[in-house]
């Protein structure tokens, strides 16, 4: 073809300009390490990336999330445990009240380290998490939940319990309401309840021993009447009679699937009752505990009705504690939900990073070979443009 | 000798003008358009002698201008693509670089605002979070209303550079009629190609190709007739068209293309695909446009998400949520030649209905919705009433007024949205985190049952935050407020007021449990967790697509608009180049060709002067031999 002197000039100068862009293209892929500067570089890619770094961007926060709830289910951890601590020691005084060496003033002493005790459980219940919230307050966390009243402790609170995101597919509940934790706590032995009749004669006291039989309990209330010393009827809650049985102090006795003992000496009229379990708190228990602790125990009578007390208490101490440990396990097995979240997160954030690095990144051994062979290739140019430029046959005019 | 004289000196002549024309083409060896010029040398007519035919020297033909019509066509036509994709693609770059970028792109404006939410979820009393959530929430509005911004300055810069454009067309035009008058004057004088004139020319048409796509008709009188577009005629003879910009008849702030025909503007936008006019026509129409569309999209579903959860929230303050964002209204552009007075109002009914186009509602008899693009109906229900409003494809629209045959409006959802989006709440503690009611087992219940926190479903309704009681009569059934009974199964809803929960479990006779008022419930994130299922949830296109995929979309689908518009201008630069290459390797000056051409005329000329010293020296010899 023939060549004409502008054409060629500018066709080698072009060709110069071209070479020089894609070097600047390369030296910016190399100087920023990413392969794809804009969208338009790779557009199916970029949107990949994006897509991509939402999710990271997700999990960043998932992680932020996760450590809120960690931290909070710690603080409530906490608090469980030192529940759990006074309902130990209250337990540990009880025993120590019931051991009957004790007179009425060293009780009443013991009384008073009660009512500290029932102090400090309201503290832990009025306790704050991180950011000045209640913690056992539900939803009303700007409310101090637990308030003293005349009628006995009152929860100020409500049953809200808040769910925190932690990942695209799991939330975790961030705590426990104070209903759930101090509130709603099972009363006697979880499955039914026995009292003494206010006006026993006789020295007989009654504790609830265990459900022989789950089908037979059918969860009504009863009153147990002593017909005279050595014999009982039971009677329901109509008055009719549903049972009757011989007495002997401290033997157990089986009714409907459940069984209790009364010991002692019972005089005839004396009445126990057996009832389904409800529901009862743990302020109330104490108070309750209390209260007995404050008995006289002069009489037979007397020391009646503080052991039957004493028992219920207790009872109602271990209800308590299992109740605890049970919300207790709750918090652990959330914060294994967490752990196994985390390191489940930290996992595929690696593998998304890695899938963003290999979208975007570029190959640094191949850009800056590409590079030098790029330098390589304009040099030339340039070398062959001057070259060029001076061949003319005017030269040999 | 005469002979020998006449002819020596037809060849002395002659050569002259050759080396003149050599020295032409190499003076002009770098002028940018001139084609390099040959003189045409014939021998002049031999003169009959009875022993035959002697030649009686050379003479010039013409001087011709080396030239290919087909090749100056084929540049004509790269130049025009070259310059269109060049418009696009660089226009469409500067858009790609402000949505796409990862670290500050609408995607990443998104992501942050939604994390925000989570941060108030965590720690829903926190004042600092809820502070943050705001910010974050301007700066979201902050970004997209600077995207629209950007975009919108991108719709004002190309009407500047269509008129710009346009009235370097119409002095092309005007220059062009000049020189088609000094061409033909010059041709019929001589009779001989004014070369240089027909460079000029060429050049100037060459320039208006970069401009818009031309095609050239040369006449027999050497005038050409210019055609732009489909065929839109631009110069004719001596007479040019003057083109200018002509608002659209829907929309004053959009310019089109138009030439004026005795005083009325003709719209010639769609006939134009060329050149760097041609480019802004298709960026605006293709990219720009669809861009400002879909990103009105991503801010109505967002909107229309957020705002339609808050208002079920209740604040810190233990009042309903309210609006969280206000965004503007469709717009709806009446014909300027609408003959009627009806007034046609739109509203956004449901943003997973939009579709991102843009529709022109005619009255022809009836209202009729027509999508702008494709044309096709697209089906109204309705009355078209405030009552009944017509919807279709997520809008409303009402109709007042005495429409007029044929009056045509034009309806754009989503363009302007954005131009309205404001933050409605500055008081953190007006983000309502919480829910309105909350629920609760009483104390003392016997059974395992439970109820779930009430999700509200109606946030208007009078009696949504009363106390109502659900109590279990036995363990199959309940009665709600002291009405039913109804019967109890697992996981049965309890729609009430306004709000709906289940009961779950095995509630024993006695059981009670109760909705009421959140009072104090400041601790509560249900609300917000609700705000941020429904960000991830399909909220748009017909429930398909989430609201980050669809602002995904929208920048891959720049991206890949850019990456198309690239790839065409390397294409044509290369195709451009190739064409220039082939008209220059006809049309362009070789210096070495030029040197040989010079050694060889001076060679002829030396020659022709040596005819002149034979011829003396012939003329001597008869004179001496006379002389005796």
């Amino acid at each position: 073809m023939r060549m004409s002197t502008l054409g060629s000039h500018y066709s080698l100068v072009n060709q110069m300009l071209r070479q020089q862009s894609e070097m600047a293209r390369t030296q910016m892929q190399v100087s920023t390490q990413r392969r794809v500067l804009t969208p338009a570089d790779d557009p199916i890619a970029a949107g990949r990336i994006l897509s991509l770094e939402t999710q990271i961007s997700a999990y960043a926060q998932y992680e932020r999330n996760t450590n809120a709830v960690q931290t909070r289910l710690s603080i409530e951890e906490q608090a469980l445990a030192d529940a759990g601590t006074v309902l130990r020691r209250v337990r540990d005084l009880t025993l120590q009240a019931n051991s009957g060496a004790l007179d009425d003033v060293s009780r009443a002493a013991i009384a008073t380290e009660l009512d500290e005790r029932i102090r400090e459980l309201q503290a832990i219940g009025n306790r704050r998490d991180a950011s000045g919230e209640f913690l056992f307050a539900g939803h009303s966390t700007g409310t101090q939940p637990f308030v003293r009243t005349a009628a006995g402790m009152a929860y100020a609170g409500d049953q809200g319990v808040r769910e925190v995101q932690v990942s695209p597919t799991q939330s975790v509940r961030t705590g426990h309401d104070g209903f759930d934790v101090f509130m709603d706590v099972a009363a006697g032995n979880g499955s039914f309840i026995v009292d003494a009749g206010a006006l026993n004669a006789g020295s007989g006291w009654i504790a609830p021993l265990t459900v022989v039989d789950e089908a037979a309990w059918t969860g009504g209330s009863y009153t147990l009447r002593f017909v005279d010393a050595a014999g009982y009827e039971i009677l329901d809650t109509s008055g009719v009679q549903v049972a009757t049985g011989s007495f002997a102090s401290g033997d157990a006795i089986d009714f409907a699937g459940v069984r209790f003992s009364i010991t002692g000496a019972p005089a005839a009229g004396d009445t126990f009752t057996i009832a389904a379990a409800g529901r009862q708190d743990l302020f109330t228990s104490l108070d309750r505990l209390a209260a007995t602790l404050r008995l006289p125990t002069g009489t037979e009578r007397e020391r009646a009705h503080f052991s039957t007390g004493i028992t219920t208490s207790l009872g109602a101490i271990d209800a308590g504690l299992d109740h605890l440990l049970d919300v207790r396990a709750q918090v652990g097995a959330r914060l294994n939900v967490i752990d196994n979240v985390n390191a489940a997160r930290d996992g595929l954030e690696l593998e998304l990073q890695s899938a963003v690095s290999t979208l975007r990144d570029v190959d640094p051994v191949e850009a800056i070979s590409r590079l030098v062979m790029q330098q390589n290739a304009l040099t030339a140019a340039q070398k062959s443009f001057a070259q060029f430029s001076q061949l003319s046959l005017f030269d040999y005019l | 000798m005469a002979d020998v004289m006449s002819t020596a000196v037809s060849g002395l002549l002659a050569f002259q003008r050759a080396l003149d024309t050599t020295s032409q083409n190499i003076a002009n060896a770098a002028t940018p358009g001139y084609s390099r010029q040959r003189v045409e040398l014939t021998t002049r007519p031999a003169q009959p002698y009875g022993s035959g035919w002697i030649g009686s020297g050379v003479q010039i033909s013409t001087v011709a201008r080396v030239y290919d019509s087909f090749l100056a066509a084929q540049v004509r036509s790269s130049a025009s693509s070259l310059a269109r994709y060049d418009t696009v693609a660089t226009a469409a770059g500067r858009l790609d670089n402000v949505l796409g970028e990862s670290s500050n792109g609408i995607a990443a404006a998104f992501r942050n605002f939604v994390n925000a939410f989570h941060d108030v979820a965590s720690d829903p009393s926190s004042a600092t979070a809820r502070q943050a959530l705001l910010s974050q929430a301007e700066v979201f509005v902050a970004q997209m209303a600077g995207y629209d911004s950007r975009m919108r300055s991108f719709a004002s810069d190309i009407n500047q550079q269509l008129q710009a454009g346009a009235s370097a067309v119409s002095a092309l035009a005007s220059s062009l009629a000049e020189l088609n008058g000094q061409i033909t004057e010059a041709y019929g004088r001589t009779g001989q190609p004014p070369n240089d004139l027909l460079d000029q020319r060429d050049g100037l048409i060459d320039e208006l190709s970069t401009h818009v796509d031309v095609s050239v008709v040369t006449q027999d009188d050497g005038a050409a007739n210019i055609f732009i577009g489909t065929g839109q005629p631009l110069v004719v003879g001596r007479s040019a068209t003057t083109l200018g910009v002509a608002a659209d008849p829907f929309d004053p702030t959009r310019l089109m293309l138009a030439v004026r025909n005795n005083g009325a503007a003709i719209d010639i936008s769609s006939q134009v695909s060329g050149g760097s006019l041609g480019g802004l026509l298709e960026f605006r129409a293709q990219i720009l446009d669809p861009a400002r569309d879909a990103l009105g999209r991503v801010a109505a579903g967002i909107v229309e998400v957020i705002n339609g959860q808050h208002a079920r929230g209740m604040t810190l303050s233990g009042a309903m949520g309210g609006e969280f964002f206000a965004i503007g209204a469709p717009t709806v552009l009446a014909s300027t030649s609408n003959g009627g007075g009806a007034t046609v109002t739109a509203q956004i009914g449901a943003a997973s209905g939009l579709t991102g186009s843009d529709y022109v509602l005619e009255y022809t008899g009836s209202w009729e919705l027509r999508n702008a693009t494709s044309g096709a109906l697209v089906p109204l229900s309705g009355s078209g009433t405030p009552a009944d409003p017509f919807t279709a494809d997520g809008l409303r629209l009402v109709v007042a007024g005495a429409p007029a045959m044929g009056d045509k409006y034009r309806i754009e959802p989503t363009r302007d949205l954005i131009d309205g989006l404001a933050l409605r709440i500055s008081d953190p503690a007006a983000i309502a985190a919480a829910s309105p009611v909350r629920s609760a087992a009483a104390a003392g219940n016997m059974g395992s049952g439970e109820l779930t926190a009430p999700v509200v479903t109606d946030a208007a309704h009078a009696a949504l935050r009363s106390t109502v009681t659900i109590e279990f009569t036995s363990d199959s059934t309940y009665m709600v407020n002291g009405s039913g009974p109804f019967t109890y199964v697992p996981g049965a809803s309890v729609d009430v007021n306004g709000w709906r929960a289940q009961l779950n479990g095995a509630p024993a006779a006695g059981d009670r449990f109760t909705v009421a008022d959140n009072t104090g419930g400041v601790g509560d994130n249900a609300n917000l967790m609700a705000i941020i299922g429904a960000l991830e949830a399909p909220a748009l296109g017909g429930g398909t697509t989430a609201i980050a995929d669809a602002a995904t979309q929208l920048v891959s689908r720049i991206g890949t608009q850019t990456a198309q518009a690239q790839a065409n201008r390397d294409a044509f630069d290369v195709v451009h180049q190739q064409d220039m290459a082939a008209q220059q390797s006809v049309s362009g000056v070789n210096l070495d060709e030029e040197a040989a051409n010079l050694i060889m005329l001076q060679q002829a000329y030396q020659a022709a002067a040596q005819l002149i010293a034979v011829a003396q020296s012939m003329f001597d010899s008869l004179l001496d031999a006379t002389r005796r």
